[in-house]
């Protein structure tokens, strides 16, 4: 019904309410304001009566003034009496000032309470004056009876004052009255009706409250079935506290059925109780605190714990929240769903863990395909109407892509094959794929393509993955360049063993390896030539190889072996061998160990060695024979001189004594005899010198040549002065030289020069040229850079350059005994020292000129 | 000099050479004893003799058997008695090498023999007159060398 | 130790002279050049002994007044050869004649006869030993040399020393030093 739901309806309520309030108000302020408004006007009432008595009494006052004045006057009391005037004065002046706040809201009262001041001003001047006892006269003197007479007019007007203001508040007085009236009679309808009004709101909420209360009631009734139904714990604590006003305990007040179900507890035995003896756990974990602080700060909060109760653990989640003046706990027992709850969640880590897992494998799936170097592509088919494969589509292809054939994977996803690898459709590789899907075969193949002016290599893998096929490709093409270069390197290989092989047969060279594994060791063939065996024919290893060594030499071979070894030093060695063909041959090797192999060469150094010893042998006879020919030569030229000395000493002993004596004959003979001795001791002594030239090495000076001249000239002097020689000598060198031989070599020349002399005065010029082994035309072994040129030139009888070089020959003359005196010596002296110091001679000559003797010395 | 009668020794075992050798200083101005020995052991003996009047000058062949001459040099470089006599060496042509050894060895003289007999004469009065400066004069015996 | 040292063989004998006399107790004076007079002796001496102590020194007490004269000429040469200066000025005649106041004939025929050789010669062989000296010393050169000794040149120098000794200088040198090294062995 309407009227049902408008008094149900709270807004309603809230209206009516709100509008009973106001009315309410509004009758009470009402009341309460007509209330005052007759308080009011009662009050204005006693007001103006007040006033009126007041001006009475200042009236009065004023009277009694006079009159007490007059009374002095007429008396001429005491000033003990003037106790009475100030006493009236006193109490007129409070009057006056009662009457000023009285009369305080009203002008014109407040204006004749002015007039009254003043005037009562002149009244106590005139009294004042009157009652003076200075006066002692009682003469009534003019300005007494002026006073009086002021006195008279002055309380004429006072009264006059008076009774204006008397009349002001009479009038005052029947406004007020009137308001009076009029107000009384309204009043109390006003109080009246507020208390019915009062009363019709109180039966109303009566009616209401009536009816909640019904309600309330079922209310109650429904909450308590359902408490007892609930399948929560619903408990009501209160809070218990101690001396000192804290809360130590709660206390239960209420506790529904289902405690006894989840806890096992009787309600009713719980009502009343303390819940620290109830519930023992509650003082376990700070819960207590906890519901301490609910309480105090009002608060609610979840529990969520397993707790022990009766030794069994259940799980309690509890709501406890602050209600009223207690602490409302509502709590599940959810040790079940806990259980549920663990179950489920054990469940979902189990498929978090799956999943993880599977995003892992995902992920490094993911990586994988990233990081191969692998060109990965699924490709699914695609069929005509007859379900026959004619084209595949690109599904997927990694980014290796990118590096090889230049395509951006997103741009060839989803295309055709034969779009973008059109040349795939023709090579068969499109066959492969046909294949594969449909016969569920992984096939494998090798192609090369030119992508961007580069060529590529692959090796593709076909697996059928699905419905499509995956496609993985190697870009090999590294792999098929190394290829090709390998072919190419054993092919150089194969040339340069050609060439060693041919290398080793002609430096008669063979190469071993000896490995410690059997099988290992190999010889090359040439080794195999020079052991003059069959390849085959032995089984190539070091210890087989040893046995062909030469008895005498293995023990050295051995240690040197061993040497090398532990030294870590190159197996070098020369030993002997006795080959296949019981040939001895000599062997050179060369070797290092390298990872326990023993590699190295030998060479047959046979021939060398006798080559060698044929040297030896022969130097040694060539050397003996030297000797033996130094010797005898020494010895022969020694021991000839002794007996052509004493020769020639007793010539010239006769001489002395019996030349004169002698005939013509044996004069000339024996002339003869002397010349001939001479000469074969010129020849001897020449021979002599000549057996004498030989160097040692530490013969060799620094010789200065201007110095061996000057001897020579020195020794000469004689015959240069004797001859008008003129020996001019340039600059010449210092050079490294035998000083002696030197000397004998210059005197030879000169005295050459010398003896040679044409007919006009000898000319000598000894000079010198500093040449490039270069530059030098005349041949002979140059094995220094540069050599100086000593040249000796004279304008001598000259010769044939014909006999150039007969002259330097041992014995050799170019002229008769008898023309020139000489042994045919002195030139091959020359030659030999000049030999000796690894220089060349040479003349040159022309007859009738002269003749220039050049030699060559080494400059350095 | 003219007053003084030299004692000379000459150690030669070729008998021609002495005899030549004796002839050639007999004929010299300067008064000589001639002491003649025919190898350097005779020659050695004789000065190691005691109370032997020494001579001022020794004639040396280098060749000789028994005690060739520069074994003999040195014995009598080596002497101190026999330190002072002047050794002249007497002999055939032999290296530079040879003769620089003979002086380094402590020869005074030097004498190529001479092929000619008034060779001989002029060298052996040579080394007589010069080695007579060297004795009686105040010259540095030790720097006393002469090469003929 | 090595210590070459040179002699001044005036100087030395000089000084063995006097210290012989001295002991003696003889008084003397000298005259120079190898001439002194003996102004007193003890009693118990006698010419004899005084000869004898000093012939132990190698001081020859000359009769001769030929010899002695011999000597002085000897003696003087010497000084004049060791006096550079001296020398340059001098030719030796005339240095001879006027320090021993003879005639430079007599004084050359008494030398000849006595010393078989010339005073020329002497003179030459003189210079040479000092050369020969001052080569050994090896703190002149050859140059030096010859300029001390009055020689136009080096070579004037080789030359003469040559002749006289038959060796060269520099062969000369290389013996003395080799006999020295020879001699250290030993």
């Amino acid at each position: 019904m309407n009227l049902k739901r408008l008094f149900s309806s709270s807004k309603v309520y809230v209206f009516l309410v709100i509008s009973a309030i106001v009315v309410l108000i509004f009758i009470g302020s009402s009341s309460y304001l007509k209330l005052s408004a007759l308080r009011k006007a009662s009050d204005a009432i006693s007001h103006t009566l007040e006033v009126e008595k007041e001006i009475n009494i200042l009236f009065s006052s004023y009277s009694q003034l006079e009159s007490a004045q007059l009374k002095i006057l007429l008396r001429k009391d005491t000033p003990v009496n003037s106790g009475n005037f100030q006493k009236y004065l006193k109490n007129a002046d409070a009057s006056h000032q009662r009457l000023k706040i009285l009369v305080s809201d009203n002008t014109s009262q407040i204006y004749h309470l002015k007039r009254i001041d003043a005037l009562r001003n002149g009244l106590i001047d005139v009294l004042s004056f009157i009652t003076n006892p200075q006066k002692s006269n009682i003469r009534v003197s003019d300005n007494l009876i002026k006073k009086l007479d002021d006195l008279a007019y002055i309380m004429a007007e006072l009264e006059q004052h008076k009774q204006f203001m008397l009349a002001k508040e009479d009038t005052l007085l029947r406004d007020r009255k009137s308001d009076y009236q009029s107000q009384v009679f309204l009043t109390p309808m006003m109080n009246l009706m507020l208390g019915i009004f009062a009363l019709f709101v109180f039966i109303i909420s009566f009616v209401r409250i009536n009816k909640e209360r019904k309600i309330r009631a079922n209310s109650e009734a429904f909450l308590a079935s359902v408490l007892a139904n609930t399948e929560n714990i619903v408990n009501y604590y209160e809070p218990v506290f101690d001396e000192n006003n804290k809360i130590k305990d709660f206390r239960i007040k209420y506790a529904n059925a289902r405690n006894k179900i989840d806890l096992k507890l009787d309600p009713e035995n719980m009502k009343g109780k303390l819940v620290s003896e109830v519930l023992p756990f509650v003082k376990l974990h700070g819960e207590f605190d906890k519901l301490l602080t609910a309480y105090t700060e009002k608060k609610s909060f979840n529990l969520n714990r397993q707790v022990k109760l009766n030794n069994e653990f259940i799980w309690l989640e509890s709501n406890i929240r602050p209600l009223s003046g207690g602490l409302l706990i509502v709590a599940k027992n959810t040790s079940f769903e806990k259980e549920s709850v663990a179950r489920l969640n054990n469940l979902n880590d189990k498929l978090r863990e799956q999943y993880e897992e599977l995003k892992d494998t995902e992920e490094f799936l993911k990586n994988v395909i990233k990081s191969t170097s692998n060109v990965i592509s699924y490709f699914e088919p695609i069929r005509d109407g007859e379900n026959k494969i004619f084209d595949f589509d690109i599904l997927y292809t990694n980014e290796q892509i990118k590096e090889t054939v230049g395509h951006n994977p997103d741009d060839i996803k989803n295309k055709k094959m034969s779009e973008v690898y059109p040349f795939l459709m023709t090579d068969g590789v499109f066959d492969f794929f046909v294949e594969s899907v449909e016969n569920n075969k992984t096939i494998s193949y090798e192609r090369n393509y030119v992508f961007n002016e580069q060529l590529f290599w692959f090796y593709s893998t076909i697996i059928k993955t699905g419905t499509g096929i995956c496609v993985t490709s190697q870009n090999i093409t590294t792999r098929k360049e190394n290829e090709q270069k390998l072919i190419e390197a054993n092919e150089e290989l194969k040339i340069q063993n050609t060439i060693l092989s041919d290398a080793e047969y002609l430096a008669q060279i063979g190469s071993y390896r000896w490995s410690n594994k059997s099988g290992e060791s190999t010889i090359s063939d040439n080794f195999c030539n020079l052991l003059s065996c069959d390849p085959k024919s032995f089984k190539v290893n070091h210890e087989n190889y040893k046995k062909l060594i030469h008895t005498n030499d293995l023990k050295k071979y051995e240690l040197e072996l061993q040497q090398a070894q532990e030294k870590n030093k190159p197996f070098s060695l020369s030993y002997r061998v006795i080959t296949k063909a019981n040939k001895i041959k000599h062997f050179k090797t060369w070797g290092h160990f390298q990872n326990h192999q023993l590699i190295g060469v030998v060479q047959d150094v046979s021939d060398v060695i006798k080559a060698e010893l044929n040297l030896k042998e022969k130097n040694e006879e060539l050397k003996r024979s030297n000797d033996e020919l130094e010797s005898f030569n020494r010895v022969a030229s020694h021991d000839l001189q002794e007996p052509i000395r004493k020769i020639q000493m007793f010539i010239s002993r006769i001489a002395d004594e019996d030349l004169d004596n002698m005939s013509a004959a044996s004069k000339s003979y024996f002339e003869k005899i002397n010349s001939s001795s001479e000469r074969m001791r010129m020849l001897i002594k020449y021979l002599l010198s000549y057996s004498r030239i030989n160097r040692t090495k530490n013969d060799f000076e620094e010789v200065n040549l201007h110095h061996i001249l000057d001897k020579v000239q020195e020794d000469l002097e004689d015959r240069i002065n004797a001859l008008n020689v003129s020996l001019v000598i340039d600059d010449l060198p210092t050079v490294k030289a035998i000083p002696f031989q030197m000397e004998q070599l210059f005197n030879n020349l000169i005295s050459n020069a010398i003896k040679y002399r044409g007919l006009e005065n000898p000319r000598i010029v000894v000079g010198f040229k500093k040449l490039k082994k270069n530059e030098i035309t005349d041949d002979f072994i140059k094995k220094s850079k540069s050599y100086y040129r000593i040249s000796v030139l004279d304008n001598g009888i000259g010769f044939d350059q014909e006999h150039a070089e007969k002259i330097f020959e041992l014995f050799q003359r170019l002229h008769q005994k008898n023309e020139y005196s000489g042994t045919g010596i002195g030139l091959a002296i020359c030659k030999k020292i000049v030999q000796n110091h690894n220089g060349h001679i040479i003349a040159n000559s022309t007859l009738g000129i002269g003749t220039a003797f050049y030699f060559y010395l080494p400059a350095e | 000099m003219a007053l003084h009668t030299l004692n000379i020794a000459l150690a030669d075992d070729d008998e021609d050479d002495r005899i030549v050798f004796k002839d050639a200083i007999g004929a010299l101005k300067i008064k000589t004893k001639l002491s003649l020995f025919v190898n350097g052991k005779e020659l050695m003996d004789y000065l190691t003799l005691p109370n032997v009047i020494l001579p001022e000058i020794i004639f040396l062949d280098l060749n000789m058997p028994l005690k060739n001459g520069m074994e003999c040099l040195r014995e009598i470089r080596e002497n101190r008695n026999l330190n002072n006599i002047s050794v002249a060496i007497y002999s055939t042509s032999s290296s530079e090498n040879d003769i620089e050894e003979t002086f380094i060895n402590g020869a005074n003289i030097y004498i190529n023999k001479p092929h000619k007999f008034s060779d001989l004469q002029a060298a052996i009065e040579r080394v007589l007159q010069v080695n007579w400066q060297y004795q009686t004069s105040i010259l540095n015996r030790d720097n006393f060398l002469l090469r003929i | 130790m090595i210590i070459n040292l040179k002699f001044d063989i005036n100087i030395l004998s000089k000084k063995v002279l006097c210290e012989e006399l001295n002991a003696l107790s003889v008084t003397y004076i000298i005259h120079g050049f190898g001439e002194i007079e003996i102004t007193g002796m003890p009693s118990t001496l006698n010419m004899a002994t005084i000869k004898e102590k000093l012939e132990a020194y190698g001081i020859e007490v000359i009769s001769d007044q030929q010899l002695a004269l011999i000597q002085r000429i000897k003696d003087a040469i010497a000084v004049l050869i060791n006096d550079e200066n001296n020398y340059k000025k001098y030719n030796i005649s005339t240095y001879l004649s006027e320090t021993l106041d003879y005639s430079y004939d007599y004084l050359s025929t008494i030398f000849s006869e006595t010393t078989y050789t010339s005073i020329g010669n002497f003179v030459i062989l003189k210079k040479i030993d000092v050369a020969k000296s001052l080569i050994i010393e090896n703190e002149l050169t050859l140059t030096e040399i010859a300029f001390k000794l009055n020689y136009s040149s080096v070579a004037h120098l080789s030359t003469q020393f040559k002749k006289t000794t038959g060796l060269t200088p520099s062969t000369f040198q290389k013996i003395i030093r080799k006999r020295k090294e020879r001699q250290v062995m030993l």
